[in-house]
């Protein structure tokens, strides 16, 4: 999508993590207001966790890492409970760092996004502390991440149209609370950063199509059994573990158009 | 006659090309004739340096491809002849002189063995490149069919329309030509409003719509596919004008119509010169203050060069990023703008690889295979139909460090290599 | 090394058949949530496979080919009933914890892995020397996962207290992921990348290596 305006297309472009570290400035800034200033703490914590083990591996293969630490620090920093014990986050973090991202060879090269694993983590192994609970961000707090994200091409618009699509067969059917899921900024956030991931979703348009009809089923289906939070994070998940699949498919309908074309 | 609209592409707005109506003389000092543009060469060398040669006179031949000839496209002498590695050829540098062009027998071109031996003999052929794997094709063999390329969208590029129009008459006479080549069509594929003056049996197409809407690779996928098989042969509309020219008077058209363009110059230009002129002569006196890099060809299919290519029609003199050059003059904050942003240099899916795509091609997919030499991967993802320029545009998105181009002829190479 | 202290020694690490062949994962996930109940079921797996191997060696000129799986799986299940009797008889509560697990053993792929390509083809001795050590290996795959899932699942070692509770007035919250089957998973996963590591001779060759592009050089 090209960016409309001049100054968009600086603040949007297609490759860097800008767009996505802006757009969670406001969301940021709720939290901080609310909370007050554990947030930064937390989230400086967490990037030195990350940084670390970055650093590790890059020495070790050679590599380069880009800013995509400090995007994983702010969102799990946002999305876990204020009273939270540090050392779980350091060893939920460093688990979905390591295992999500790092050994695959770093960013761009992961199957699932590190922050969903680190949420994963924390709600499997901790169920007291209620990690399954988010804040609850406005919607208007996503705007900024929604227009600049669509507009650098990083969230295909298509993962986007497919979960509201899903929803709302979902909501034909009874199933689900269709208008509280779109009123919850938190939902937009997952929507926005875990499903609509470039490096985690689908990697072609019809695989896209099919990934965010599958992330909005499953997201619909859970949060009728649970928190927003936690539905989002388990649908993110097996919606990406199902992304590979679904690019299959559209490959393969591909080479068989192609083949069917040119005899 | 048809208009194709191209869905997708990306209109790059890297500044204003050259007015192509008005064209300004500039011939330089020296050609040369490089070795980039024939890749594969195995060269045998008919003169040395220091040889008196006229336009025409043949410069090398490859050893095992007889039809792949290089003929000094203008008459002088020959200043230098560099090797390169591995006994292959480097350039051939020529100083332009006045002097009498060689005159080709051209009695014998009504018919088909005539007319490609003429092309051979004047070093013509190698203008044709075949689709799949852009190789030279060989003297008897025969295509599906024929594309003349006579749009070009590529960024800076000059119109072909009014270069066309201002010699229309080599044109048509090229054209008709080439009809004895193929039993199959010949396509000439145009801008949409701007159909260049074509002889009867000539189909043409238009193709509106952004780059990558100008290149073979569009036009054959739209108008005949070569899948699992197949074989077309594509052309320039200049190298047209040329075998129009050599019919016509029997000796070498020695011009070629150049758009140079770009933010380092002060105003872009639309050249008449020689063929591999000298881009530093062209550009000197015209550019503008700042450091430079020139290019032959566009900005995204460009390379680094001192000589025009052999198929290039523009040139782009762009300002160069780094000021003086070296890396170690950059301030401390750009150093740490540029640590922060530089990444693992994976490949990550955008909207923008969708639509830089080349049509029916699934680009993420395909870039994958071929980053790491997946032939049947890439044949099966439609590699085959492919050319390095149509890969260019997803060069550019991703920022020009992956030069898929290059990664897709060595797939290519591959996959000629198991067929 | 002696041939037979190279058949105990070689499955615990270069040949082991969790980490490297990845058999027998089944039981390995089941019943690694305490180091007493994988403690029991190495010790079952471990002598019903040698004893297993040994008996099929010593009539494996005798059996027809046609029929040797089926001759092999009733010697190895009546080895686990045999098996499974005795715990039930010795130690009630236990085989109430490994419940079908036991009997499992039957199906275990290591087990028929083992005699089906070694023990046919070997005499007693050196049968019931690789089965021990095969065995062998395995227990040592599943006392270490075991180990790491009973100490941050629920802070005990075989029993015993090692990491206070937060509901007994210690500091530990216990890891519930570690009670659930992906974490088992997860640190055989994390194992097998460890050994891999120390004998690099058990990574496989890579398929396709990514290409370096050149880069560009202004002539």
């Amino acid at each position: 999508m090209i960016p409309l305006l001049p100054a968009l297309a600086r603040l949007a472009p297609p490759h860097g993590q800008l767009p996505a570290l802006l757009g969670l400035a406001l969301p940021m800034a709720f939290v901080l207001f609310a909370e007050g200033g554990g947030l930064l703490l937390r989230v400086g914590l967490l990037l030195a966790v990350i940084v670390g083990w970055q650093v590790l591996f890059a020495r070790i293969r050679g590599q380069h890492f880009g800013l995509e630490g400090m995007t994983a620090a702010i969102l799990v920093g946002l999305l876990v409970p204020p009273a939270s014990p540090l050392y779980q986050l350091v060893l939920a973090i460093s688990f979905g760092i390591v295992i999500g991202q790092l050994v695959f060879g770093g960013h761009g090269r992961n199957i699932l996004h590190p922050s969903v694993v680190t949420l994963a983590f924390l709600i499997f192994s901790f169920a007291a502390e209620g990690y399954g609970q988010g804040p609850d961000l406005p919607l208007f707090a996503l705007v900024p991440a929604f227009v600049l994200l669509l507009g650098s091409g990083q969230a295909n618009w298509r993962i986007l149209a497919g979960a509201l699509f899903s929803l709302l067969g979902l909501s034909l059917l009874g199933i689900g609370d269709l208008p509280g899921l779109m009123g919850s900024g938190l939902f937009w956030l997952g929507l926005l950063y875990f499903a609509a991931d470039p490096v985690a979703s689908a990697a072609t348009n019809p695989g896209r199509l099919a990934h965010g009809l599958l992330f909005g089923l499953l997201a619909g289906l859970f949060a009728t059994a649970g928190s927003i939070l936690s539905a989002i994070v388990f649908a993110a998940l097996m919606a990406g573990i199902f992304a590979p699949l679904l690019d299959q498919g559209a490959i393969t309908v591909n080479i068989l158009r192609r083949s069917r074309r040119h005899g | 006659m048809m208009t194709r609209t191209i869905r997708g592409g990306i209109a790059l707005s890297v500044g204003t090309p050259c007015d192509a109506t008005t064209e300004t003389l500039r011939l330089p000092q020296t050609i040369a004739l490089l070795g980039e543009d024939c890749p594969g060469l195995r060269p045998r060398l008919a003169v040395a340096e220091g040889a008196e040669v006229s336009a025409g006179t043949l410069l090398l031949e490859d050893r095992h491809r007889p039809e792949i000839r290089l003929v000094a496209p203008v008459s002088g002498r020959v200043v230098e002849i560099v090797r390169g590695p591995r006994r292959s050829f480097d350039r051939l540098v020529i100083e332009a002189a006045d002097g009498e062009a060689r005159v080709f027998d051209c009695s014998a071109a009504d018919t088909r063995e005539g007319l490609v031996a003429l092309l051979v003999e004047a070093g013509l052929w190698r203008a044709f490149l075949t689709r799949p794997y852009g190789r030279v094709p060989g003297p008897t063999d025969q295509p599906d069919a024929l594309f003349v390329t006579a749009i070009d969208t590529r960024p800076l590029a000059p119109d072909p329309f009014p270069i066309i129009a201002r010699r229309a008459g080599a044109f048509a006479r090229g054209l008709a030509a080439l009809r004895r080549l193929t039993e199959g069509p010949v396509h000439l594929c145009h801008a949409p409003g701007r159909r260049p003056e074509a002889p009867a049996g000539i189909l043409p197409t238009a193709f509106a719509g952004p780059h990558p809407a100008g290149l073979a690779g569009t036009h054959i996928h739209h108008l005949h596919p070569v899948g699992a098989r197949g074989r077309v042969w594509h052309i320039g509309y200049q190298e047209v004008i040329g075998i129009g020219h050599l019919l016509e008077t029997g000796r070498l058209w020695s011009r070629r119509i150049v758009g140079l363009a770009g933010d380092g110059l002060l105003a872009p230009d639309c050249l008449e010169t020689l063929p591999g002129a000298d881009l530093n002569a062209l550009a000197r006196g015209r550019l503008g203050p700042d450091p430079v890099r020139i290019l032959s060809g566009s900005p995204i299919n460009g390379r680094p060069a001192r000589w025009l290519g052999h198929a290039h029609t523009q040139a782009s003199v762009l300002r160069h990023r780094v000021a003086t050059g070296a890396p170690d003059t950059r301030g401390w904050r750009e150093a740490l703008v540029h640590w922060l942003g530089r990444g693992t240099g994976a490949l990550i899916p955008n909207a923008l690889h969708e639509r830089a795509a080349p049509p029916g091609i699934l680009p993420i997919p395909l870039l994958r295979a071929i980053s790491v030499g997946d032939a049947e991967t890439a044949r099966r993802l439609g590699a085959r139909e492919l050319a390095g320029e149509d890969l260019a545009l997803l060069t550019h998105i991703d920022g020009g460090e992956t030069n898929y181009p290059d990664l897709l002829r060595r797939t290519l190479e591959l996959m000629e290599a198991t067929e | 090394m002696l041939p037979a202290l190279r058949a105990l020694s070689d499955p615990l690490l270069d040949r082991n058949p969790v980490t490297v062949h990845v058999l027998g994962i089944c039981s390995a996930l089941a019943v690694t949530t305490s180091v007493s109940t994988a403690l029991t079921l190495s010790i079952a797996l471990t002598l019903v496979l040698g004893i297993a191997a040994g008996i099929i060696s010593l009539i494996r000129r005798h059996i027809p080919s046609s029929i040797r799986i089926i001759v092999q799986i009733t010697i190895i299940a009546s080895l686990v009933i045999v098996a499974d009797q005795i715990l039930q008889a010795f130690a009630y509560e236990m085989s109430q914890h490994l419940s079908v697990f036991v009997s499992l053993i039957a199906t275990n792929c290591i087990v028929l892995g083992r005699t089906e390509a070694f023990a046919l083809h070997n005499p007693p001795r050196a049968s019931m020397l690789d089965g021990l050590g095969n065995g062998a290996g395995y227990s040592l795959v599943l006392l270490i996962v075991a180990s790491i899932r009973e100490l941050f699942g629920a802070g005990t070692l075989l029993g015993t207290q090692i990491l206070p509770l937060i509901a007994e007035g210690g500091w530990y919250q216990p890891m519930r992921l570690m009670l659930l089957a992906p974490s088992a998973f997860i640190i055989l996963g994390l194992l097998i990348w460890l050994v891999r590591s120390l004998r690099p001779i058990q990574r496989e060759a890579r398929e396709f290596a990514p290409i370096a592009s050149p880069r560009p050089v202004q002539p």
